[in-house]
C-alpha cells in the first residue's frame, strides 16, 4: 500500500512528463499565431460533416458559373497563419483524381480565391484590353462579387493573359493588396480570380499633411540609411492603406500585420552608385502621427 | 526498493518515445545527394552599403533554405562574405536546386554581350556580378530541379538565366513533360514584400503538396502591393518539386 501510494503520483507525474514530451512536436507545429519564417503558414482546422458539405457544394455551384473543371470536390478548412484568415479550400478533381481547380471561401460563403490549374492559353482568338475588363467585371459578378470603380488592366505572364484589378478604395484611398483581381488567359477564359478585404483601422481624428510626413520621412531615413541618405529623393507622397510590417526596424513580424493603417507612403528612388544595390525604397509613417509603420525596397 | 520500481511500467513506452524520436532526427538528418544552395545578398541592403536595415530578406533566406529541405534537398544558405561569385561559382556544379535573393540585371558583360546576371554579396558593398554565362560555363550542361531566382529581371522574356541551368524556356504541361525540373524569376522590377508574399505563398502551397506550376498558379493570387508585380515560370506544371534526378519526371502529380 505504501508503495503504491507513493508510486501513484509519481507515476502521474512522468505520465505527464510523456505526454507532454509527445506533444512538444504538435504543439510547436501547430502553433498558427505568429507565423515564423521557415514554417508553413497554413494548417488544417477541424470543421463539422456540414460546414465541409456546404463548401463542396459552392465549390460545386462556382465550377460552374466559372466553367472550371472536375468531376468531384474535396474540402477542408484550413487557418492561414500568414494572411491571417480561415478559409474553406475546395479541390476539384478530374476523373483520374488528380487536382484540376482549386476554390477558397470564406466562411460566410463568399469567394476569397478561385483558380483553374494548368497551363492553357485557350485556343480562341485573343481578346484586348477593354474585352478583358469587360470579361473580368463578368466573371468575378459570376462568383458572387461586385467588382466596382475602374479596373486596371494589363497584360501579364504570371497571369497567362490579363489581369484585371478592381482595387479597393476606402474614402478615396486605395487600399494596397485588397480588392478583386482576375487573371485570364489570352482569349478571355478564366485563370484565376482572388478577392481581399482585410480589416482596416480607424483612421486618425486629424491626418498629418503630406509635408509633415515627408519630414517625418526624412528623420526615419537619415537615421536608418546614414550616407546612402544623400542618394535618394522622393518622387511620391501618397496616402495608403497599409499593411504594417518591420522592413525598416520595430518589432519582428514574419508576415504582414493582419489590421491595415493609413499611411502616408514616401516613396525614394536612388541616384548615383547606389542603384547598383537599392534601386528604390518607400517608407511608411503612420498617417497620425507620423510613426514608422513600415516600408518597402527594390533591390 | 520502491524507488526501482516505480518507473518500470513506463520504461517500455519511454524506450519507444526514445527510439522513435532518434529515428525521426536521424531520418530528417540524413544527407541528401541532392544538394541545393541558397545565396542571399544581405550586404547590399544594410548597412554599411545601404545604410537602412532590410529586415525581409532574412525571411526569404530562412524560407527558401527550409522549403529545398522539405522537397529533400541537402539545402544549406550563404550570405555575406559566404555568397561571392567565386564561391558561388564553386558550389553551382554540383547544385541541383539554387535559390538567389539579390539586385538582379540584364548586365552588360566584357564580351560585349547582355546576359541575365545577379550581385554577389561578398560582404562588402564592392559586389560583382554573376553572369548566366558564367554558371552555364561551370555547369556544362548538367540538369537541375528547381532554381529561383528572387531578383529583378531574372524571368523577363530576354533572360538567359533558364539556359545556365539547361532548363528549356518551354512550359510543359498536361501529358508533356520535360523533366523534373522547373524555373521560377520576377519580371522586371518588383519590390522586396510583395516577392515576399508570392515566395510564402509558393513554398507553403509546395508542401502542402502541390506541384510546382499548381503552387506557382496559388502565389500569383496573393494579396500583393503593387498591381505590377508579375512573375513567369518554365518547366515541367506537374512536377511534384521532390529532388531527384532528371528524368520523365516520375514525381508528376
Amino acid at each position: 500500500m505504501r508503495s503504491l501510494r507513493r508510486s501513484t503520483p509519481r507515476l502521474a507525474l512522468a505520465g505527464l512528463a510523456v505526454a507532454g514530451l509527445l506533444t512538444i512536436g504538435g504543439t510547436a507545429s501547430q502553433a498558427a499565431d505568429p507565423f515564423v519564417a521557415g514554417g508553413r503558414s497554413t494548417r488544417p482546422l477541424p470543421a463539422a460533416k456540414d460546414d465541409l458539405a456546404r463548401a463542396r457544394a459552392r465549390g460545386q455551384a462556382l465550377a460552374a458559373a466559372l466553367g472550371l473543371a472536375g468531376v468531384s470536390q474535396r474540402a477542408e478548412r484550413l487557418l492561414d497563419a500568414f494572411e491571417h484568415r480561415t478559409y474553406d479550400e475546395v479541390t476539384s478533381v478530374d476523373a483520374a483524381g488528380r487536382a484540376v481547380a482549386i476554390a477558397r471561401f470564406e466562411l460566410d460563403g463568399s469567394v476569397a480565391m478561385a483558380v483553374s490549374l494548368g497551363w492553357q492559353p485557350g485556343g480562341g482568338r485573343a481578346i484586348d484590353g477593354p474585352g478583358a475588363a469587360s470579361r473580368a467585371i463578368t466573371l468575378a459578378r459570376s462568383a458572387g462579387l461586385s467588382p466596382a470603380g475602374q479596373p486596371t488592366v494589363r497584360s501579364a505572364a504570371g497571369a497567362g493573359g490579363w489581369s484585371v484589378t478592381f482595387p479597393r478604395i476606402v474614402r478615396g484611398v486605395p487600399v494596397r493588396g485588397d480588392g478583386i483581381r482576375v487573371a485570364l488567359w489570352p482569349d478571355g477564359t478564366f485563370h484565376g480570380l482572388t478577392r481581399t478585404e482585410r480589416p482596416l483601422a480607424a483612421p486618425p481624428a486629424r491626418p498629418i499633411d503630406a509635408g509633415a510626413a515627408r519630414a517625418a520621412a526624412a528623420t526615419i531615413v537619415t537615421a536608418t540609411a546614414g550616407r546612402s541618405a544623400t542618394s535618394l529623393g522622393i518622387v511620391s507622397t501618397e496616402l495608403a492603406w497599409v499593411a504594417p510590417n518591420d522592413a525598416f526596424g520595430g518589432a519582428r513580424a514574419d508576415a504582414p500585420a493582419a489590421v491595415l493603417r493609413l499611411a502616408w507612403a514616401v516613396h525614394y528612388d536612388a541616384q548615383g552608385a547606389l542603384v547598383e544595390r537599392v534601386r528604390s525604397i518607400e517608407v511608411w509613417v503612420d498617417a497620425g502621427d507620423g510613426h514608422l509603420l513600415g516600408g518597402d525596397v527594390v533591390e | 526498493m520502491f524507488r526501482a520500481r516505480w518507473w518500470r511500467p513506463l520504461a517500455a513506452p519511454l524506450l519507444a518515445v526514445a527510439v522513435l524520436m532518434t529515428v525521426t532526427a536521424t531520418s530528417t538528418m540524413a544527407a541528401s545527394p541532392y544538394q541545393a544552395s541558397v545565396d542571399v545578398n544581405t550586404t547590399g541592403f544594410n548597412p554599411p552599403c545601404d545604410g537602412d536595415a532590410n529586415f525581409i530578406v532574412p525571411k526569404m533566406q530562412t524560407a527558401a533554405k527550409a522549403a529545398y529541405a522539405r522537397l529533400g534537398h541537402a539545402s544549406e544558405d550563404y550570405t555575406g562574405a559566404q555568397f561571392t561569385r567565386a564561391e558561388t561559382l564553386k558550389r553551382t556544379p554540383n547544385d541541383w536546386g539554387y535559390y538567389v535573393h539579390s539586385h538582379g540585371d540584364y548586365y552588360l558583360n566584357p564580351d560585349g554581350s547582355r546576359y541575365t546576371g545577379f550581385r554577389e554579396d561578398s560582404g562588402d558593398c564592392s559586389q560583382a556580378v554573376v553572369f548566366s554565362k558564367d554558371i552555364k560555363a561551370k555547369r556544362l550542361g548538367r540538369a537541375s530541379n528547381l532554381i529561383f531566382m528572387s531578383t529583378c529581371h531574372g524571368a523577363d522574356a530576354n533572360t538567359t538565366m533558364p539556359w545556365a541551368f539547361a532548363i528549356e524556356k518551354t512550359k510543359s504541361t498536361g501529358a508533356l513533360n520535360q523533366g523534373s525540373e522547373f524555373y521560377v524569376g520576377y519580371i522586371g522590377v518588383q519590390w522586396d514584400s510583395d516577392e515576399w508574399i508570392f515566395e510564402q505563398r509558393y513554398w507553403n502551397a509546395l508542401a502542402g503538396g502541390k506541384s510546382v506550376g499548381q503552387a506557382f498558379d496559388i502565389a500569383m493570387l496573393g494579396a500583393f502591393n503593387h498591381a505590377g508585380f508579375d512573375a513567369n515560370w518554365w518547366g515541367t506544371y506537374s512536377w511534384s518539386g521532390a529532388a531527384g534526378p532528371w528524368g520523365l519526371c516520375q514525381n508528376c502529380l
